[in-house]
């Protein structure tokens, strides 16, 4: 029916599943067969007799089920008896005649045959094993593809089929971990710490450098500034909310301005704040003309414009004494700095003809 | 009057309007070249010296940012930013000074009354 050439394992497999099939879809044929056949008997007899042979069936399949539980009862009953026996010796100390190991002979195994597609690089792998242990060795490859699947079977039906917990297995567990349990006791003796000589420094600073970190390279911290410029404002003034306390109320606040100085004192004195600028007397205010004195020319357009500029500032009562010498002192560099401008124009008198360094005559 | 500006909005400026922050802005720039524009407009103006002191003191003040200028500020009420009928003493629009006024917030205003 099939090419039976056995050239590859690919194709052994693939004839394996095949016939495996094979003789299950016959079989599926032949019950269908038998069924219809039945049926077809039926149908031509009387339908009293129908009745009767489904009366037999059922019977029939009650006295199966009864068989069944009996078997499962008695096969408790033996497990159970296994249990009580262990509490007498197993080995006898008589030498009784003992049979011979045969191989049992391989059983039909009655579970349900998968369709476990071994991977064709398990079956290389296979094949090259094979190669390298004996080449062209038929009989290993097959007893090693007939290994790889039946471990693919049996892995597929545990996949499948929910767990159970095969309870000689976990007895024997269990026994072998009682075994392996530690012992109460402590051990009391821990052995004592390898006690070191004591040190014994001669000269602390007198010993030669080990230049350990001669060759170190300390990485420095990086002190990057964040690009976070907001978030460290804030946290700033969150720590100063920490730190002081805003006023609860109007009267708070005006407590808080009387301590800073804030608050109008009466009566009122239009000067209040200003005891600075009290001390300082009129004087300075009024007569500028000595500051004048070092550089200024006593003739010419020049003087008279720092004339008028220094009556101004004496008439000018808001600002300072240090603002007014600053602007006086301002035209100074200025009319300095345009001096050729001022000799050109005749503004000032000529230095050459005369030995003097200042703009003063 | 604490509560005219919210602090806690989440706004770019808490200026009234953006007339006052550059009203602000040309107030603050006055301040910053006051010496110098007033030296330069003594220079300017004046005719004693020679023309050529005259005319560097011209080139100084147009050097001098126009918003530095006195005449650029006006005096907008502090809390509505009206450019006109501004009570001076208050620096308040007439509208809040009155509504202050009427709550009995400003110091010795009482309603005109004779």
């Amino acid at each position: 029916m099939f090419p039976t050439s056995m050239a590859t394992s690919i194709q052994n497999t693939k004839m394996l599943l095949r016939r495996a099939f094979s003789v299950k879809r016959n079989e599926i044929l032949a019950r269908n067969l038998c069924f219809t056949r039945t049926l077809n008997a039926n149908e031509d007899q009387d339908k009293s007799k129908k009745v009767v042979e489904e009366k037999k069936n059922k019977a029939e399949l009650k006295e199966a089920k009864q068989k069944e539980a009996k078997a499962k009862l008695n096969m408790l009953l033996e497990s159970m008896s296994k249990t009580t026996q262990k509490a007498y010796p197993s080995e006898s100390k008589l030498s009784l005649a003992t049979p011979k190991i045969r191989a049992k002979p391989a059983k039909p195994v009655k579970q349900p045959v998968f369709n476990t597609k071994i991977e064709p690089e398990m079956l290389q792998a296979v094949e090259d094993v094979s190669n390298m242990l004996s080449k062209e060795n038929e009989a290993l490859k097959n007893s090693l593809i007939a290994k790889l699947e039946d471990v693919a079977d049996e892995s597929e039906r545990a996949r499948l089929e929910p767990f159970k917990p095969n309870k000689q297995k976990t007895e024997d567990l269990n026994s072998l971990l009682n075994t392996l349990k530690v012992d109460g006791k402590k051990p009391k003796n821990k052995s004592p710490a390898p006690k070191l000589a004591p040190v014994k420094i001669e000269d602390m600073y007198g010993a030669q450098p080990s230049g350990i970190f001669s060759k170190a390279h300390f990485i420095e911290e990086s002190s990057a500034v964040s690009g976070l410029a907001t978030w460290d404002m804030l946290y700033e003034k969150e720590l100063e909310l920490a730190v002081t306390h805003p006023p609860a109320n109007g009267f708070h606040q005006m407590i808080q301005w009387t301590k800073q100085g804030k608050v109008w004192q009466f009566p009122i004195d239009n000067e209040q704040g200003l005891d600075e600028e009290a001390q300082v007397g009129f004087h300075e205010h009024v007569f500028l003309e000595p500051h004048l004195k070092p550089w200024c020319p006593r003739r010419g357009p020049v003087r008279h414009f720092m004339e008028l500029v220094v009556v101004g500032l004496s008439k000018n009562p808001y600002l300072t004494v240090e603002q007014k010498k600053e602007h006086i002192n301002w035209f100074r560099d200025f009319f300095e700095a345009k001096r050729s401008i001022l000799i050109d124009t005749g503004a000032i008198p000529d230095i050459t003809t005369k030995s003097s360094p200042s703009l003063s005559t | 009057m604490t509560n005219a500006v919210k602090l806690n909005q989440p706004v770019r400026n808490n200026w009234t309007d953006w007339r006052m922050m550059k009203d602000n802005r040309r107030r603050k720039l006055l301040v910053q070249y006051a010496p110098d524009r007033v030296r330069a407009k003594a220079l300017k103006k004046n005719d004693v010296l020679p023309a050529e002191i005259i005319e560097i003191g011209t080139k100084m003040l147009a050097e001098i940012p126009r918003d530095a200028s006195l005449t650029r500020v006006r005096n907008r009420c502090a809390i509505t930013s009206r450019p006109r009928g501004v009570v001076t003493r208050w620096r308040l629009s007439r509208i809040v000074w009155r509504s202050l006024a009427d709550y009995n917030k400003l110091s010795g205003v009482q309603r005109a009354m004779w």
